[in-house]
């Protein structure tokens, strides 16, 4: 047999077994597989019952429902939520574990789910590159989202807010970009480097921590830009950190009593020029 | 970083303030038509930038919650009612009752503007 018939040898097998509706593999022309999409809990009941099945580069939809487990992640796979964090949730099986446990991986994606429960933490990056954590909602973990030992990831648009201790936590982890996240009410810090280099930290909203809304420890050359930092009992704290840039940040501490007087005074004064500017426009 | 939110939620707390303090004249019954006028623009100005508060995350990526619209909902009821008791003469019995209302209502809405 040749190799163009082989190809289509196994692109028939695998497209009747796709008809059958038993495969959730892929085959192109050119006889190599595709990535796949896998459904959850269409194909596979648990999502970490998908994972140990799918391949590289597949992706996995998870569909809306709470679903109670712990996710081990060894190998780049997108797993995302068919319609957002509202509406599909995952709580810790184990509570001593992460929710999502990512180890070693290069180019996964986490997309789009409501993290909860966890005593550990909420998304879990250990020693992996280039992952995309975007759109998640984590709350109630003893940490948000935990990076350590990893390089160049890109967090955007998550809400680590409400955790035990940390909302985003980067430990020995350099060139990773943290962009239009919130990490608030946290009860203790918002976002913390420790001895991460390199880090962009780009338009994050900061409120009401219980301590420090970022901190930078022994961390260097990191940018802060565009940030929103209301309402912790400290800003931002760099201690033993060097060359970091910080360029148009917003930092206003405890307004929540002070916003309102200063514009209820405000308010008055205004009213005091209203009834002087209408007296003089309507005088008999 | 300029968030039009915060900013229409301050400059309603402000109205809100200034329409307030008209209206407790207005039942001193002090320099009544020039009151008047002010209490009238500030009133419907403030309704206007509340009616713009509660459209706009309609058109924000995160979506509306039951409970935003339930609070929402609630303060236009009441502003409804306020004009209501007004142009129905019943302004001096529930007038002030309802004008405290609204103005607690512009303090809520400034700390979920600030905070949010």
């Amino acid at each position: 047999m040749n190799k163009r018939f082989m190809a289509a040898f196994i692109c028939t097998i695998v497209l009747m077994l796709e008809a059958a509706g038993a495969g959730i593999l892929g085959m192109n022309l050119n006889g190599s597989c595709y990535a796949a999409v896998i459904h959850v809990p269409d194909n596979y009941k648990t999502i970490q019952g998908a994972v140990e099945k799918a391949l590289p580069k597949d992706t996995i939809i998870v569909k809306e429902g709470v679903y109670r487990e712990n996710i081990v992640l060894t190998k780049p796979l997108t797993i995302k939520s068919g319609k957002g964090p509202d509406f599909t949730s995952i709580q810790a099986g184990n509570s001593d574990e992460p929710v999502f446990k990512v180890s070693n991986v290069k180019e996964a994606a986490i997309i789009g789910f409501k993290i909860t429960g966890s005593s550990a933490s909420g998304i879990h990056l250990i020693n992996s590159q280039y992952n995309d954590i975007s759109s998640n909602k984590i709350s109630g973990n003893e940490i948000g989202i935990f990076l350590l030992s990893s390089n160049n990831n890109t967090l955007t648009n998550n809400q680590a807010d409400s955790n035990e201790q940390i909302g985003i936590y980067l430990e020995l982890s350099n060139n990773n970009t943290l962009k239009e996240n919130s990490a608030s009410q946290n009860n203790d810090k918002g976002i913390f480097l420790s001895s991460s280099n390199s880090n962009s930290l780009i338009k994050n909203s900061i409120y009401l921590n219980a301590w420090n809304g970022i901190t930078l420890w022994s961390s260097h050359n990191n940018m802060l830009q565009d940030n929103y930092v209301f309402r912790n009992t400290y800003g931002i704290v760099i201690s033993d950190s060097e060359g970091s840039s910080l360029t148009d940040n917003s930092t206003w501490s405890n307004i929540n009593i002070i916003m309102p007087v200063l514009l209820i005074y405000t308010g008055i004064i205004l009213y005091i020029i209203e009834k002087r500017i209408f007296a003089l426009l309507y005088t008999e | 970083m300029f968030k039009i939110n915060i900013f229409l939620a301050s400059i309603g707390l402000v109205l809100a303030t200034a329409s307030f303090l008209s209206g407790m004249q207005l039942i001193k019954k002090d320099n009544t038509a020039v009151i008047l006028k002010i209490h009238r623009l500030n009133g419907y100005i403030t309704f206007l930038i509340f009616i713009s508060l509660a459209l706009m995350p309609l058109f924000g990526k995160g979506g509306i919650k039951p409970w935003a619209i339930t609070a929402w909902g609630a303060g236009f009821g009441i502003s409804l009612f306020k004009i209501w008791a007004v142009k129905a003469k019943k302004g001096y019995k529930y007038g002030t009752r309802l004008g405290i209302i609204l103005f607690i209502i512009w303090l809520a809405i400034i700390y979920t503007h600030v905070v949010k």
